[in-house]
């Protein structure tokens, strides 16, 4: 037995509660019937002898007591909606696909009825509902009445948000795999699981999540793209490649891997493939205003929720004070003031301080970039960090992407290597750099990339560089996601290919969460676009019916636990009449 | 249900069954009618019952010359005056007479005819006894008073007449529910000034004042006695299924509650106190010598009074 509303502890206390209170009544209370008599006489004097109000009397009407606290139990197990539980003692996770592929025709409608009858099987104390729009948010609880889902859904809809459900499932195999009896999820909508998420989930949950498909035919077929269909599958901005302080790269992709429109923007600007997306590099920032809004249309397009994306530029860009030490070369000077993002500062007013070791001692900058002779050090460069939010090997990488360490053939033909460690420091974050490194033969400054170094590890001490090389809602870049060290770290220790990842703009400052419409290509039907999504394919989803869930469910014992009270107050009501019971 | 109806008490099977008692006075007093009663006085009957020394002014029809030829003495022969006995009867017709009760468990008794209309059939087997033995018979019904239904009269012809006044009789409707006020009807009835005869009480005595009050005007009365007490099997043992649980007592006269709550208990102390009640009108009857008849009202008549009727007589 299960409790909607109250728990066992709780029923049990009432129960002992309302016999304790019973009892008193009953001593108390005092249901005359009247019977007129010829004399009292005899009557009032033999009550003059007993005092019949006592309170200490016996207890005068065991068995209407005992009748009286039968129908009282009863309506109260009946008021504490009993259920049989599972047996298996799962949680149920539903999840009500709220993305914009959710909109297409009355599917959502649908949707909401199947919810609400898959709510109305399972166990209340072991089940929730969450709507999956751009934010995941609650609809149901555990142990909240069913009666509140019409409610909550009266003015739901789809969102113009790309699907949420492959994350929120990461999410749940995550807690899954500590879960004693398991999680089950149960997916209303379209989401379809790709090879490799099916299998991460397996792994992640140590087979402890299964997903399920809700239908209302259990022989439903997984739902089939549409090829008229076309939308808008990523759109996500990063730093721009060229280090162009002042503008940023924007990503853009759409299902079809046809050239997508952005409003106010020449589409020959868009570089790219159809099937690897499209670039459009060093937009100014400026340019993109409030919004920057693309749009990817099929013929005959019915789903129009999906058509278009937007993505708000960063609001705010505060540069970050460096103060170069005496001794400090003079190109480390020419690159912090090429970038717009940096300023040279004084000793008191700096985030940042450059220079050798023994001029830095002393320094109040919050970081410090040591420039150290490479015997000092394990590697030719060292990071120390305490809370920055991404490994400074990130940055280290993506430059090694713009060339770095291919700017000296000598260095390649000798086989030395730019080398990098890290460590982990409660105290100031530190860089340290081999001096060498900015001298033959590997001659750091005469790469195109050394203005980038200098910034983008300026921004990463001072605490405001993300690490994100490309901040793409829903989706990273295929050619990360091939490399194990740029796959993107979603949550601490978790790691992921970004399906579904939040996107936060890397760049220094105070910014705008990135906001972003964006569908998946799964979930909308449409054709998936070449290279953005696993090549392992979509595997089918079990489905289950309502009716199907009963089992789990269980059973309501509301009904017979009311038809046992009428009876019991027609018994006592019998007995009462026949005067077989007073 | 108030009334009784005359049929039931001018029935020709009850009153045959009557025929054969008879009431039988010691010495009725002087003054009455011709009748079949031995009175106090000695006159001109036909029975012999002494003789006295002859007194100027005696009737000389009365000396028996016998006497007087052997003995030389003038005496008197004296005879047994035969007279009518004076029966009053007193039938209660206060308002516990007339108490709704009924047996069996609440929702599906069988109501039970009130304990009056026992009480008026016993009046009018009495009356048919005493009228057919050429008594004067006269009803006096009473409840916290006394009023005259029927004077005094004899003849047993005035058989029907007397059935018709007593299926006429009901509970008294003016001023309420009528009270049982023994004392204060004796004492009324006594103002009346009748001449002395056969006291026939017919009640329940439940009177508010006590059984001590009842006793007490009772022996007070110049009057034989005799006690028709009206009872139930209900009464000393009340219905267990009825007189269950939690309940509120209703006195059919004053309309007093009383609340209470039915136990072992407090039935035993009920029992005891009607058994005080009963005793103290037996040891009454007891001491006056008079008769006290229990009748159960819903047992038939006759048979009960017949028990009061030692071999078919009762000696006043």
């Amino acid at each position: 037995m299960s409790f909607e509303f109250l728990s066992p502890l709780s029923l049990a206390s009432g129960l002992l509660g309302l016999a304790g209170a019973l009892f008193v009544l009953h001593r108390l209370r005092v249901r005359h019937r009247e019977v007129i008599v010829p004399t009292t006489l005899f009557w009032k004097q033999a009550v003059e002898d007993s005092l019949a109000r006592k309170l200490t009397a016996r207890f005068r009407h065991p068995r209407a007591y005992a009748f009286v606290l039968a129908i009282l139990a009863l309506l109260l197990f009946a008021l504490a909606g009993p259920t049989s539980t599972n047996t298996d003692h799962r949680e149920y996770v539903v999840l009500l696909d709220g993305s914009a592929s959710a909109a297409r025709g009355d599917n959502f409608t649908r949707s909401l009825q199947l919810t609400a009858e898959v709510m109305d099987e399972l166990p209340a104390p072991s089940r929730r509902l969450l709507f999956m729009g751009a934010v995941p948010r609650t609809l149901l609880g555990p142990n909240e009445a069913n009666l509140l889902l019409e409610e909550r859904t009266a003015n739901l809809q789809p969102e113009a948000a790309p699907e949420t459900i492959t994350s929120e499932l990461l999410r749940l195999a995550r807690d899954a795999s500590l879960h004693p009896k398991g999680v089950t999820a149960l997916i209303v909508g379209d989401t379809q699981l790709s090879g490799e998420l099916a299998k991460t989930l397996e792994r992640l949950s140590d087979s402890k999540l299964s997903v399920l498909r809700v239908s209302a035919d259990s022989n439903a077929a997984a739902p089939e793209g549409d090829s008229s269909e076309d939308a808008m599958v990523a759109m996500g901005m990063a730093p721009a490649a060229s280090g162009d302080w002042s503008a940023v790269d924007v990503y853009l992709a759409s299902a079809s891997g046809k050239r997508p429109t952005v409003a106010g923007i020449d589409s020959s600007l868009l570089t790219g493939s159809q099937a690897d997306g499209y670039w459009l590099r060093d937009l100014p920032v400026g340019r993109m205003g409030s919004a920057l809004t693309a749009t990817a249309q099929g013929e005959s397009d019915t789903l129009t929720l999906d058509d278009s994306a937007s993505l708000r530029a960063p609001a705010e860009r505060a540069a970050i004070g460096v103060w170069l030490a005496p001794s400090t070369p003079i190109y480390f000077s020419d690159a912090v003031e090429a970038d717009p993002g940096l300023f040279v500062a004084d000793a008191a007013a700096a985030t940042v301080a450059i220079g050798p070791a023994s001029e830095l001692v002393g320094a109040s900058a919050g970081a410090l970039w040591t420039l150290s002779d490479r015997g000092d050090l394990a590697a030719s460069f060292e990071a120390s960090a305490t809370a920055q939010g991404a490994s400074f090997q990130s940055i280290f990488t993506s430059l090694h992407l713009a060339g770095l360490e291919r700017i000296s053939d000598e260095q390649m033909t000798t086989g030395d290597q730019v080398t990098f460690a890290s460590r982990t420091t409660t105290e100031t974050p530190q860089l340290f750099a081999d001096a060498a490194l900015f001298a033959p033969p590997f001659e750091l400054v005469e790469s195109q990339s050394f203005p980038l170094l200098v910034g983008m590890a300026s921004r990463w001490l001072a605490g405001s560089q993300t690490v994100q090389p490309f901040a793409i809602a829903g989706h990273a870049l295929p050619a990360l996601a091939k490399r194990s060290q740029d796959v993107l770290v979603l949550d601490a220790g978790l790691s992921f290919g970004a399906v579904g990842a939040a996107a936060v703009p890397p760049i220094a400052g105070n910014y705008n969460t990135l906001h972003a419409s964006l569908l998946s290509p799964i979930t909308s039907g449409a054709a998936p676009a070449a290279g953005l999504l696993s090549t392992t394919g979509s595997v089918a989803i079990a489905t289950i019916t309502p009716s199907a869930l009963k089992a789990s469910g269980g059973a309501d014992w509301n009904a017979p636990l009311l038809l046992l009270a009428l009876l019991l107050l027609f018994g006592e009501w019998h007995l009462f009449r026949s005067g077989r019971m007073p | 249900m108030a009334t009784l109806a005359f049929e039931e008490l001018f029935d020709p099977h009850f009153m045959e069954s009557l025929h054969r008692l008879r009431l039988v006075a010691g010495r009725v007093p002087m003054g009455g009618r011709f009748a079949e009663q031995r009175s106090k006085a000695m006159g001109h009957g036909i029975e012999f019952r002494d003789f006295r020394p002859y007194s100027p002014g005696d009737d000389l029809r009365a000396v028996d010359w016998n006497i007087y030829r052997r003995l030389g003495r003038v005496f008197l022969r004296l005879f047994e005056e035969m007279e009518d006995l004076p029966v009053y009867l007193m039938p209660d017709l206060s308002a516990s007479s007339y108490t709704p009760e009924a047996t069996g468990a609440p929702g599906s008794e069988t109501p039970l005819a009130p304990r009056a209309h026992g009480g008026l059939r016993a009046a009018m087997a009495l009356a048919t006894i005493a009228l057919g033995q050429h008594d004067s018979v006269g009803v006096f019904p009473f409840s916290n008073d006394v009023r005259v239904a029927i004077r005094p009269q004899s003849g047993a012809g005035r058989v029907m007449t007397f059935a018709k006044v007593l299926s006429n009789l009901g509970p008294k409707s003016e001023g309420g529910a009528a009270t049982t006020d023994i004392a204060h009807s004796l004492r009324e009835f006594g103002s009346m000034n009748l001449r002395s005869g056969l006291l026939v009480m017919i009640s329940d005595f439940f009177d508010p004042a006590g059984i001590e009050v009842v006793t007490k005007a009772l022996g007070r009365t110049r009057h034989k006695l005799m006690l028709v007490q009206l009872v139930r099997k209900g009464d000393r043992e009340p219905d267990p299924v009825r007189m269950a649980g939690d309940l509120r007592l209703v006195d059919s006269e004053s309309g007093d509650a009383q609340n209470l709550s039915v136990t072992a208990d407090l039935l035993s102390r009920y029992r005891e106190a009607y058994d005080a009640f009963e005793t103290g009108l037996a040891d009454f009857a007891t001491r006056r010598g008079c008769g006290l008849l229990q009748l159960d009202v819903d047992e038939p008549i006759v048979d009960q009074l017949a028990t009061l009727f030692e071999g078919g007589r009762y000696q006043a």
